[in-house]
Protein backbone atom coordinates (compact mmCIF):
# COMPACT_ATOMS: atom_id res chain seq x y z
CA UNK A 1 0.00 0.00 0.00
CA UNK A 2 0.81 3.58 -0.94
CA UNK A 3 -0.06 5.33 2.76
CA UNK A 4 0.70 8.68 1.24
CA UNK A 5 -1.70 8.58 -2.18
CA UNK A 6 -5.59 8.85 -1.42
CA UNK A 7 -8.38 8.09 -3.80
CA UNK A 8 -12.52 8.95 -3.04
CA UNK A 9 -13.71 5.66 -2.05
CA UNK A 10 -16.13 4.73 -4.43
CA UNK A 11 -18.28 3.17 -5.44
CA UNK A 12 -19.53 3.33 -1.97
CA UNK A 13 -19.19 7.00 -1.77
CA UNK A 14 -20.75 9.47 -3.96
CA UNK A 15 -19.56 12.97 -4.43
CA UNK A 16 -20.19 15.81 -6.76
CA UNK A 17 -18.00 19.43 -7.14
CA UNK A 18 -19.57 22.27 -6.97
CA UNK A 19 -17.89 26.03 -7.77
CA UNK A 20 -16.92 26.29 -3.93
CA UNK A 21 -18.26 23.37 -2.33
CA UNK A 22 -18.00 19.22 -2.45
CA UNK A 23 -21.13 16.87 -1.70
CA UNK A 24 -20.20 13.27 -0.43
CA UNK A 25 -23.01 10.60 0.27
CA UNK A 26 -21.60 7.53 1.92
CA UNK A 27 -24.10 4.47 1.23
CA UNK A 28 -22.50 2.38 3.36
CA UNK A 29 -24.03 4.34 6.32
CA UNK A 30 -25.77 7.19 5.11
CA UNK A 31 -23.96 9.71 6.12
CA UNK A 32 -23.75 12.94 3.73
CA UNK A 33 -20.97 15.53 3.81
CA UNK A 34 -20.54 19.30 2.96
CA UNK A 35 -16.93 20.47 2.26
CA UNK A 36 -15.94 24.21 2.43
CA UNK A 37 -14.02 25.76 -0.68
CA UNK A 38 -10.99 25.08 0.95
CA UNK A 39 -11.61 21.45 1.91
CA UNK A 40 -12.65 20.91 -1.27
CA UNK A 41 -9.96 22.01 -3.24
CA UNK A 42 -7.45 19.91 -0.88
CA UNK A 43 -9.79 17.03 -1.49
CA UNK A 44 -9.48 17.41 -5.46
CA UNK A 45 -5.76 17.97 -5.18
CA UNK A 46 -5.66 14.44 -3.10
CA UNK A 47 -7.90 12.80 -5.76
CA UNK A 48 -5.98 14.09 -8.46
CA UNK A 49 -2.80 12.20 -6.75
CA UNK A 50 -0.77 14.55 -5.23
CA UNK A 51 0.54 13.58 -1.62
CA UNK A 52 -0.29 15.27 1.49
CA UNK A 53 3.46 15.75 1.74
CA UNK A 54 3.33 17.31 -1.70
CA UNK A 55 0.44 19.73 -0.77
CA UNK A 56 1.83 20.82 2.19
CA UNK A 57 5.33 21.37 1.07
CA UNK A 58 4.25 23.12 -2.33
CA UNK A 59 1.69 25.52 -0.12
CA UNK A 60 3.58 25.80 3.48
CA UNK A 61 5.05 28.95 1.88
CA UNK A 62 2.09 31.25 1.78
CA UNK A 63 0.12 29.32 4.85
CA UNK A 64 2.27 28.43 7.72
CA UNK A 65 -0.84 26.47 8.54
CA UNK A 66 -1.03 24.29 5.51
CA UNK A 67 0.09 21.12 6.74
CA UNK A 68 -2.13 21.12 10.50
CA UNK A 69 -5.30 22.07 7.67
CA UNK A 70 -4.27 19.27 5.39
CA UNK A 71 -3.68 16.83 8.29
CA UNK A 72 -6.57 17.42 9.73
CA UNK A 73 -8.63 17.03 7.27
CA UNK A 74 -6.99 13.79 5.60
CA UNK A 75 -7.59 12.29 9.34
CA UNK A 76 -11.31 13.27 9.14
CA UNK A 77 -11.86 12.31 5.54
CA UNK A 78 -9.92 8.88 6.35
CA UNK A 79 -12.20 8.12 9.93
CA UNK A 80 -15.70 9.23 7.91
CA UNK A 81 -14.66 6.45 5.13
CA UNK A 82 -14.64 9.41 2.49
CA UNK A 83 -11.47 8.21 1.00
CA UNK A 84 -8.87 5.91 1.21
CA UNK A 85 -4.74 4.95 1.01
CA UNK A 86 -4.27 3.95 -2.96
CA UNK A 87 -3.03 0.10 -3.47
CA UNK A 88 0.43 -0.10 -4.21
CA UNK A 89 -0.59 -1.99 -7.77
CA UNK A 90 -2.70 1.42 -8.39
CA UNK A 91 -1.06 3.27 -11.36
CA UNK A 92 -0.67 7.01 -9.59
CA UNK A 93 -0.55 9.82 -12.15
CA UNK A 94 -0.14 13.36 -10.91
CA UNK A 95 -2.69 14.96 -13.15
CA UNK A 96 -0.82 17.81 -15.09
CA UNK A 97 -2.62 20.54 -14.41
CA UNK A 98 -2.87 19.73 -10.47
CA UNK A 99 -0.83 22.14 -8.43
CA UNK A 100 -1.40 24.00 -5.45
CA UNK A 101 -1.24 27.48 -6.64
CA UNK A 102 -4.48 29.51 -5.94
CA UNK A 103 -5.13 27.08 -3.09
CA UNK A 104 -6.53 29.70 -0.26
CA UNK A 105 -6.52 28.85 3.14
CA UNK A 106 -7.66 31.61 4.89
CA UNK A 107 -10.85 30.02 5.72
CA UNK A 108 -9.81 26.09 7.21
CA UNK A 109 -11.24 23.52 5.73
CA UNK A 110 -14.31 22.18 7.34
CA UNK A 111 -16.45 19.09 6.30
CA UNK A 112 -19.66 19.14 7.87
CA UNK A 113 -21.62 15.77 8.58
CA UNK A 114 -25.36 15.14 8.16
CA UNK A 115 -26.65 12.11 9.77
CA UNK A 116 -30.57 12.19 9.52
CA UNK A 117 -30.58 10.18 6.65
CA UNK A 118 -29.35 6.95 8.12
CA UNK A 119 -32.60 5.49 9.22
CA UNK A 120 -33.09 5.32 5.65
CA UNK A 121 -30.67 2.45 5.70
CA UNK A 122 -32.47 0.48 8.60
CA UNK A 123 -30.75 -2.93 8.27
CA UNK A 124 -32.87 -5.70 6.54
CA UNK A 125 -35.39 -7.59 8.34
CA UNK A 126 -33.93 -11.26 9.77
CA UNK A 127 -35.36 -13.79 7.53
CA UNK A 128 -35.66 -17.13 6.73
CA UNK A 129 -36.55 -18.56 3.10
CA UNK A 130 -39.49 -21.34 2.30
CA UNK A 131 -38.72 -23.90 0.29
CA UNK A 132 -39.11 -22.35 -2.99
CA UNK A 133 -36.51 -20.21 -2.16
CA UNK A 134 -37.88 -16.99 -1.24
CA UNK A 135 -37.86 -15.10 2.01
CA UNK A 136 -40.61 -16.04 4.52
CA UNK A 137 -43.19 -13.68 4.92
CA UNK A 138 -42.77 -11.29 7.89
CA UNK A 139 -45.22 -9.09 9.04
CA UNK A 140 -43.09 -5.61 9.85
CA UNK A 141 -42.96 -2.47 9.38
CA UNK A 142 -39.50 -1.25 9.49
CA UNK A 143 -40.05 0.44 5.60
CA UNK A 144 -41.13 3.81 4.18
CA UNK B 1 -21.13 -2.90 -1.36
CA UNK B 2 -24.59 -1.91 -2.88
CA UNK B 3 -23.46 -3.17 -6.42
CA UNK B 4 -23.02 -5.98 -7.50
CA UNK B 5 -21.43 -7.29 -10.98
CA UNK B 6 -24.01 -9.91 -12.79
CA UNK B 7 -22.11 -13.35 -12.89
CA UNK B 8 -24.21 -14.76 -15.52
CA UNK B 9 -26.72 -13.16 -18.13
CA UNK B 10 -28.07 -16.21 -19.25
CA UNK B 11 -29.17 -17.42 -15.75
CA UNK B 12 -30.95 -13.89 -15.57
CA UNK B 13 -32.63 -14.17 -18.61
CA UNK B 14 -33.64 -17.29 -18.38
CA UNK B 15 -35.29 -16.23 -14.71
CA UNK B 16 -37.12 -14.05 -16.35
CA UNK B 17 -38.55 -15.96 -19.04
CA UNK B 18 -39.56 -18.76 -16.28
CA UNK B 19 -41.09 -15.77 -14.42
CA UNK B 20 -43.07 -14.37 -17.11
CA UNK B 21 -44.08 -17.78 -17.44
CA UNK B 22 -45.65 -17.62 -14.07
CA UNK B 23 -47.14 -14.57 -14.59
CA UNK B 24 -48.88 -16.09 -18.24
CA UNK B 25 -50.11 -19.19 -15.91
CA UNK B 26 -51.34 -16.96 -13.36
CA UNK B 27 -53.46 -15.10 -15.63
CA UNK B 28 -54.70 -17.99 -17.91
CA UNK B 29 -56.70 -18.70 -14.32
CA UNK B 30 -58.17 -15.50 -13.43
CA UNK B 31 -57.92 -12.94 -15.64
CA UNK B 32 -55.24 -9.75 -16.82
CA UNK B 33 -56.51 -6.24 -16.80
CA UNK B 34 -54.58 -3.49 -18.65
CA UNK B 35 -53.11 -0.29 -17.98
CA UNK B 36 -51.40 2.00 -20.65
CA UNK B 37 -50.36 5.59 -19.98
CA UNK B 38 -47.50 7.73 -20.86
CA UNK B 39 -44.78 8.47 -17.81
CA UNK B 40 -42.70 11.35 -18.24
CA UNK B 41 -43.46 11.32 -22.36
CA UNK B 42 -43.18 7.38 -22.57
CA UNK B 43 -45.35 5.03 -23.50
CA UNK B 44 -45.66 2.26 -20.50
CA UNK B 45 -48.28 -0.50 -20.70
CA UNK B 46 -48.97 -2.42 -16.95
CA UNK B 47 -50.11 -6.28 -17.44
CA UNK B 48 -51.97 -7.01 -14.04
CA UNK B 49 -53.52 -10.18 -12.71
CA UNK B 50 -56.67 -10.36 -11.36
CA UNK B 51 -58.53 -7.55 -10.06
CA UNK B 52 -56.73 -7.23 -6.28
CA UNK B 53 -53.74 -5.86 -7.37
CA UNK B 54 -55.03 -3.38 -10.21
CA UNK B 55 -56.25 -0.68 -7.97
CA UNK B 56 -53.09 -1.03 -5.76
CA UNK B 57 -50.65 -0.57 -8.36
CA UNK B 58 -52.48 2.26 -10.90
CA UNK B 59 -54.79 4.78 -8.01
CA UNK B 60 -51.67 6.53 -8.09
CA UNK B 61 -51.11 6.54 -11.98
CA UNK B 62 -54.49 7.25 -12.75
CA UNK B 63 -53.78 11.02 -14.06
CA UNK B 64 -51.37 9.57 -16.37
CA UNK B 65 -53.95 7.34 -17.80
CA UNK B 66 -54.36 7.10 -21.41
CA UNK B 67 -54.63 4.97 -24.57
CA UNK B 68 -51.30 4.82 -26.38
CA UNK B 69 -50.76 5.22 -30.52
CA UNK B 70 -47.01 3.20 -30.07
CA UNK B 71 -46.04 0.05 -28.79
CA UNK B 72 -45.03 0.37 -25.17
CA UNK B 73 -41.55 1.23 -24.61
CA UNK B 74 -41.83 -0.65 -21.13
CA UNK B 75 -44.37 -3.45 -20.17
CA UNK B 76 -44.61 -4.41 -16.53
CA UNK B 77 -46.38 -7.32 -15.51
CA UNK B 78 -47.76 -7.30 -12.20
CA UNK B 79 -49.41 -10.47 -9.74
CA UNK B 80 -49.25 -11.66 -6.51
CA UNK B 81 -49.40 -14.82 -5.10
CA UNK B 82 -52.21 -14.92 -3.06
CA UNK B 83 -54.70 -13.85 -5.14
CA UNK B 84 -54.15 -15.70 -8.04
CA UNK B 85 -53.19 -18.84 -6.46
CA UNK B 86 -50.02 -19.13 -8.27
CA UNK B 87 -46.75 -19.74 -7.51
CA UNK B 88 -43.44 -17.67 -8.38
CA UNK B 89 -41.02 -19.31 -10.01
CA UNK B 90 -38.41 -20.62 -7.72
CA UNK B 91 -34.80 -17.89 -7.34
CA UNK B 92 -31.79 -19.29 -9.14
CA UNK B 93 -30.06 -17.64 -6.60
CA UNK B 94 -29.07 -18.83 -2.76
CA UNK B 95 -30.04 -17.26 0.54
CA UNK B 96 -27.00 -15.54 0.99
CA UNK B 97 -27.84 -13.33 -2.11
CA UNK B 98 -30.86 -11.15 -0.81
CA UNK B 99 -28.65 -8.03 -0.01
CA UNK B 100 -28.57 -5.52 2.03
CA UNK B 101 -30.98 -2.45 0.85
CA UNK B 102 -33.25 -4.92 -1.20
CA UNK B 103 -30.49 -5.71 -3.97
CA UNK B 104 -30.32 -9.34 -5.51
CA UNK B 105 -26.07 -9.74 -5.45
CA UNK B 106 -25.38 -11.03 -8.70
CA UNK B 107 -28.09 -9.94 -11.05
CA UNK B 108 -27.54 -6.03 -11.22
CA UNK B 109 -25.93 -4.64 -14.23
CA UNK B 110 -26.44 -2.16 -17.06
CA UNK B 111 -29.06 -4.82 -18.71
CA UNK B 112 -31.02 -6.47 -15.53
CA UNK B 113 -31.80 -5.08 -12.13
CA UNK B 114 -33.52 -7.51 -9.75
CA UNK B 115 -34.30 -6.10 -6.16
CA UNK B 116 -36.21 -7.75 -3.34
CA UNK B 117 -37.18 -5.68 -0.78
CA UNK B 118 -37.80 -7.76 2.63
CA UNK B 119 -40.12 -5.35 4.42
CA UNK B 120 -42.95 -6.09 1.74
CA UNK B 121 -41.90 -9.12 0.15
CA UNK B 122 -41.84 -7.64 -3.26
CA UNK B 123 -39.57 -8.39 -6.12
CA UNK B 124 -39.20 -5.97 -8.52
CA UNK B 125 -37.33 -7.03 -12.32
CA UNK B 126 -36.08 -5.32 -14.92
CA UNK B 127 -34.57 -5.97 -18.23
CA UNK B 128 -33.63 -3.01 -19.85
CA UNK B 129 -32.98 -4.31 -23.67
CA UNK B 130 -36.29 -5.79 -23.50
CA UNK B 131 -37.81 -3.01 -22.21
CA UNK B 132 -40.04 -5.35 -19.95
CA UNK B 133 -40.29 -5.58 -16.44
CA UNK B 134 -41.88 -7.90 -13.45
CA UNK B 135 -43.61 -6.90 -10.07
CA UNK B 136 -44.96 -9.78 -8.20
CA UNK B 137 -45.48 -10.17 -4.46
CA UNK B 138 -46.74 -12.81 -2.00
CA UNK B 139 -49.38 -10.86 -1.18
CA UNK B 140 -50.68 -7.89 -2.43
CA UNK B 141 -53.51 -7.09 0.02
CA UNK B 142 -50.45 -6.76 2.85
CA UNK B 143 -48.91 -4.50 0.68
CA UNK B 144 -48.26 -1.16 3.07
CA UNK B 145 -49.84 2.83 1.81
CA UNK B 146 -46.51 3.93 0.51
CA UNK B 147 -46.16 1.69 -1.96
CA UNK B 148 -49.55 2.36 -2.89
CA UNK B 149 -48.52 5.93 -2.90
CA UNK B 150 -45.45 5.13 -5.29
CA UNK B 151 -45.80 1.77 -6.93
CA UNK B 152 -43.45 0.14 -8.98
CA UNK B 153 -40.96 2.88 -7.80
CA UNK B 154 -38.11 0.78 -7.57
CA UNK B 155 -38.44 -0.39 -11.38
CA UNK B 156 -39.31 2.93 -13.09
CA UNK B 157 -36.18 4.39 -11.04
CA UNK B 158 -33.75 2.73 -13.38
CA UNK B 159 -35.60 2.30 -16.57
CA UNK B 160 -36.14 5.93 -16.22
CA UNK B 161 -32.31 6.62 -15.36
CA UNK B 162 -31.30 4.72 -18.42
CA UNK B 163 -32.98 7.49 -20.47
CA UNK B 164 -31.53 10.34 -18.72
CA UNK B 165 -34.60 10.66 -16.91
CA UNK B 166 -34.24 10.94 -13.17
CA UNK B 167 -36.84 10.13 -10.19
CA UNK B 168 -35.85 12.20 -7.73
CA UNK B 169 -38.09 12.65 -3.83
CA UNK B 170 -39.07 15.66 -3.81
CA UNK B 171 -42.07 17.84 -3.98
CA UNK B 172 -42.90 20.08 -7.46
CA UNK B 173 -45.90 22.77 -8.29
CA UNK B 174 -46.40 24.76 -11.58
CA UNK B 175 -47.73 27.78 -12.77
CA UNK B 176 -47.87 28.82 -16.49
CA UNK B 177 -45.08 31.51 -15.63
CA UNK B 178 -43.11 28.07 -14.80
CA UNK B 179 -42.75 25.86 -11.66
CA UNK B 180 -41.31 25.08 -8.74
CA UNK B 181 -38.80 22.09 -6.86
CA UNK B 182 -39.59 22.03 -3.56
CA UNK B 183 -36.35 19.48 -1.82
CA UNK B 184 -36.26 18.77 1.77
CA UNK B 185 -35.81 16.02 4.31
CA UNK B 186 -39.40 14.73 6.78
CA UNK B 187 -40.01 17.84 8.65
CA UNK B 188 -38.70 20.34 6.89
CA UNK B 189 -41.69 21.51 5.39
CA UNK B 190 -41.95 20.53 1.54
CA UNK B 191 -45.38 18.97 1.85
CA UNK B 192 -46.49 21.81 3.81
CA UNK B 193 -45.52 23.95 1.03
CA UNK B 194 -46.64 21.88 -1.62
CA UNK B 195 -49.82 21.77 -0.33
CA UNK B 196 -49.97 25.23 0.84
CA UNK B 197 -49.17 26.12 -3.36
CA UNK B 198 -52.12 24.04 -4.41
CA UNK B 199 -54.80 25.80 -2.23
CA UNK B 200 -53.10 28.88 -3.26
CA UNK B 201 -53.96 28.04 -7.56
CA UNK B 202 -50.95 26.35 -8.51
CA UNK B 203 -50.87 22.86 -10.28
CA UNK B 204 -49.58 19.65 -9.12
CA UNK B 205 -47.14 17.89 -10.22
CA UNK B 206 -46.10 15.73 -7.05
CA UNK B 207 -45.58 15.77 -3.82
CA UNK B 208 -43.20 13.18 -2.84
CA UNK B 209 -41.64 12.08 -5.81
CA UNK B 210 -41.39 13.65 -9.55
CA UNK B 211 -39.20 12.55 -12.84
CA UNK B 212 -36.82 15.45 -13.38
CA UNK B 213 -35.49 15.90 -17.15
CA UNK B 214 -32.27 18.40 -17.79
CA UNK B 215 -33.59 19.19 -22.16
CA UNK B 216 -34.64 20.85 -23.65
CA UNK B 217 -35.21 22.35 -20.75
CA UNK B 218 -35.60 21.76 -16.66
CA UNK B 219 -38.81 19.70 -15.90
CA UNK B 220 -40.25 18.13 -13.76
CA UNK B 221 -42.89 15.45 -14.76
CA UNK B 222 -45.83 14.32 -12.45
CA UNK B 223 -45.81 10.50 -11.57
CA UNK B 224 -47.82 9.61 -8.46
CA UNK B 225 -51.06 11.40 -7.90
CA UNK B 226 -50.24 10.78 -4.37
CA UNK B 227 -49.80 13.13 -1.47
CA UNK B 228 -48.04 11.64 2.00
CA UNK B 229 -48.79 13.88 5.14
CA UNK B 230 -48.22 13.35 8.58
CA UNK B 231 -51.63 12.69 10.64
CA UNK B 232 -51.23 16.02 12.31
CA UNK B 233 -50.94 17.81 9.13
CA UNK B 234 -54.53 17.09 7.75
CA UNK B 235 -56.32 18.79 9.73
CA UNK B 236 -54.61 21.75 7.99
CA UNK B 237 -56.04 20.60 4.68
CA UNK B 238 -59.86 19.79 5.06
CA UNK B 239 -60.22 19.65 1.15
CA UNK B 240 -58.17 16.72 1.17
CA UNK B 241 -60.02 14.71 3.71
CA UNK B 242 -62.56 12.94 1.13
CA UNK B 243 -59.50 11.47 -0.60
CA UNK B 244 -57.11 10.24 2.18
CA UNK B 245 -57.14 6.72 2.37
CA UNK B 246 -57.78 6.68 5.87
CA UNK B 247 -58.50 3.09 7.02
CA UNK B 248 -55.31 1.49 5.68
CA UNK B 249 -52.97 3.77 6.80
CA UNK B 250 -54.30 5.44 10.10
CA UNK B 251 -52.28 3.86 12.35
CA UNK B 252 -49.25 5.37 10.58
CA UNK B 253 -47.27 8.40 11.50
CA UNK B 254 -48.06 9.62 7.36
CA UNK B 255 -51.55 9.21 5.65
CA UNK B 256 -51.80 8.77 1.86
CA UNK B 257 -54.14 11.23 0.17
CA UNK B 258 -54.44 10.37 -3.39
CA UNK B 259 -55.10 13.68 -5.46
CA UNK B 260 -58.18 13.99 -7.70
CA UNK B 261 -58.21 16.94 -10.30
CA UNK B 262 -61.83 17.88 -9.29
CA UNK B 263 -61.12 18.59 -5.48
CA UNK B 264 -57.49 19.64 -5.34
CA UNK B 265 -57.07 21.81 -8.27
CA UNK B 266 -55.31 21.11 -11.73
CA UNK B 267 -52.73 17.88 -11.66
CA UNK B 268 -50.13 18.81 -14.22
CA UNK B 269 -48.20 16.06 -16.61
CA UNK B 270 -45.19 18.46 -16.21
CA UNK B 271 -44.04 21.97 -15.63
CA UNK B 272 -40.84 23.56 -16.71
CA UNK B 273 -38.62 24.59 -13.08
CA UNK B 274 -37.77 27.70 -12.57
CA UNK B 275 -36.60 27.43 -9.39
CA UNK B 276 -35.96 25.23 -6.90
CA UNK B 277 -36.58 25.87 -3.33
CA UNK B 278 -35.52 24.89 -0.02
CA UNK B 279 -37.71 24.87 3.07
CA UNK B 280 -37.35 25.79 6.46
CA UNK B 281 -39.88 25.99 9.06
CA UNK B 282 -38.92 29.12 11.43
CA UNK B 283 -40.89 30.60 14.43
CA UNK B 284 -41.39 34.05 12.67
CA UNK B 285 -44.84 35.72 11.66
CA UNK B 286 -43.88 36.07 7.63
CA UNK B 287 -41.66 34.32 5.25
CA UNK B 288 -38.80 35.42 3.68
CA UNK B 289 -36.71 33.96 0.33
CA UNK B 290 -32.82 34.74 -0.14
CA UNK B 291 -30.43 32.88 -2.44
CA UNK B 292 -28.84 29.66 -2.02
CA UNK B 293 -26.55 27.60 -3.74
CA UNK B 294 -26.98 24.34 -6.03
CA UNK B 295 -24.07 22.50 -3.47
CA UNK B 296 -26.95 23.16 -0.85
CA UNK B 297 -29.88 22.28 -3.24
CA UNK B 298 -28.07 18.96 -3.85
CA UNK B 299 -27.64 18.02 -0.37
CA UNK B 300 -30.98 18.19 0.44
CA UNK B 301 -32.46 16.33 -2.65
CA UNK B 302 -29.84 13.27 -3.38
CA UNK B 303 -29.30 11.78 -0.30
CA UNK B 304 -33.05 10.99 0.26
CA UNK B 305 -33.25 10.03 -3.49
CA UNK B 306 -30.14 7.88 -3.75
CA UNK B 307 -30.68 6.26 -0.09
CA UNK B 308 -34.32 5.31 -0.71
CA UNK B 309 -33.94 3.25 -4.02
CA UNK B 310 -31.49 -0.08 -4.34
CA UNK B 311 -28.96 0.64 -6.92
CA UNK B 312 -29.24 3.88 -6.44
CA UNK B 313 -25.50 5.26 -6.94
CA UNK B 314 -23.06 8.58 -8.87
CA UNK B 315 -25.28 8.32 -12.07
CA UNK B 316 -28.31 9.33 -9.76
CA UNK B 317 -26.12 12.13 -8.22
CA UNK B 318 -24.68 13.33 -11.47
CA UNK B 319 -28.00 13.46 -13.14
CA UNK B 320 -29.50 15.28 -9.84
CA UNK B 321 -26.60 17.77 -9.93
CA UNK B 322 -26.78 18.62 -13.55
CA UNK B 323 -30.50 19.52 -12.95
CA UNK B 324 -29.79 21.68 -10.30
CA UNK B 325 -27.18 23.89 -12.17
CA UNK B 326 -29.94 24.61 -14.90
CA UNK B 327 -32.28 26.32 -11.99
CA UNK B 328 -32.08 28.61 -9.41
CA UNK B 329 -32.14 27.87 -5.57
CA UNK B 330 -33.53 29.44 -2.69
CA UNK B 331 -33.64 29.12 0.65
CA UNK B 332 -37.32 29.26 1.77
CA UNK B 333 -38.09 30.42 5.76
CA UNK B 334 -41.73 29.46 6.56
CA UNK B 335 -43.53 31.66 8.69
CA UNK B 336 -46.93 31.15 10.65
CA UNK B 337 -48.45 33.31 7.90
CA UNK B 338 -48.19 31.06 4.88
CA UNK B 339 -50.72 32.69 2.66
CA UNK B 340 -47.39 35.61 1.89
CA UNK B 341 -45.87 32.51 0.32
CA UNK B 342 -47.47 31.81 -2.59
CA UNK B 343 -46.98 35.59 -3.13
CA UNK B 344 -43.31 35.14 -2.19
CA UNK B 345 -42.83 32.05 -4.29
CA UNK B 346 -45.42 33.87 -7.44
CA UNK B 347 -42.71 36.26 -7.37
CA UNK B 348 -39.27 34.03 -7.43
CA UNK B 349 -40.83 32.42 -10.15
CA UNK B 350 -41.46 35.14 -12.66
CA UNK B 351 -37.94 36.97 -11.60
CA UNK B 352 -36.25 33.68 -12.04
CA UNK B 353 -37.64 33.06 -15.59
CA UNK B 354 -37.32 36.93 -17.05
Amino acid sequence: MDRDRYRINTPQVLHEQFDDDVVLVNLENGNYYSLNASGSAILRLLANGLSPDSIEKQSSAAHAAAGSCVRALLAELLSEGLITPCDASEHIEVKEETTVAGLDLSTPPALQRFTDMQDLLLLDPIHDVDDRGWPSAINDGQHG
Amino acid sequence: MRRAAITNDATAQRFLEQSVAAFERAVSQTCVREWTGILAGLPVRLRIAGDVCYPLVTRALAHLATPIASSAELTVRVWDTASTGHEMASPPWPREAFGPHGLVQGFNDTRFMTAYDLGTHALSLLDQVGGQALFWTQDATTLPPWEHAAPLKRILHRWLRSRGLQLAHAAAVGLSSGGALIVGKSGSGKSTTALHLLREGFGYIGDDYVVLARSPQPTAHSLYCTAKLHDATRTRYPHLLPVFDTPASSALPKVVAFMQADCDGPLLGDTPVQAVFLPTITHSRDSWIEPGSAAEAVAAIAPSTILQLPGAGQTDLTQLAEFIRLTRTYRLHLGTDLPGVAALIRTTLEEAGA
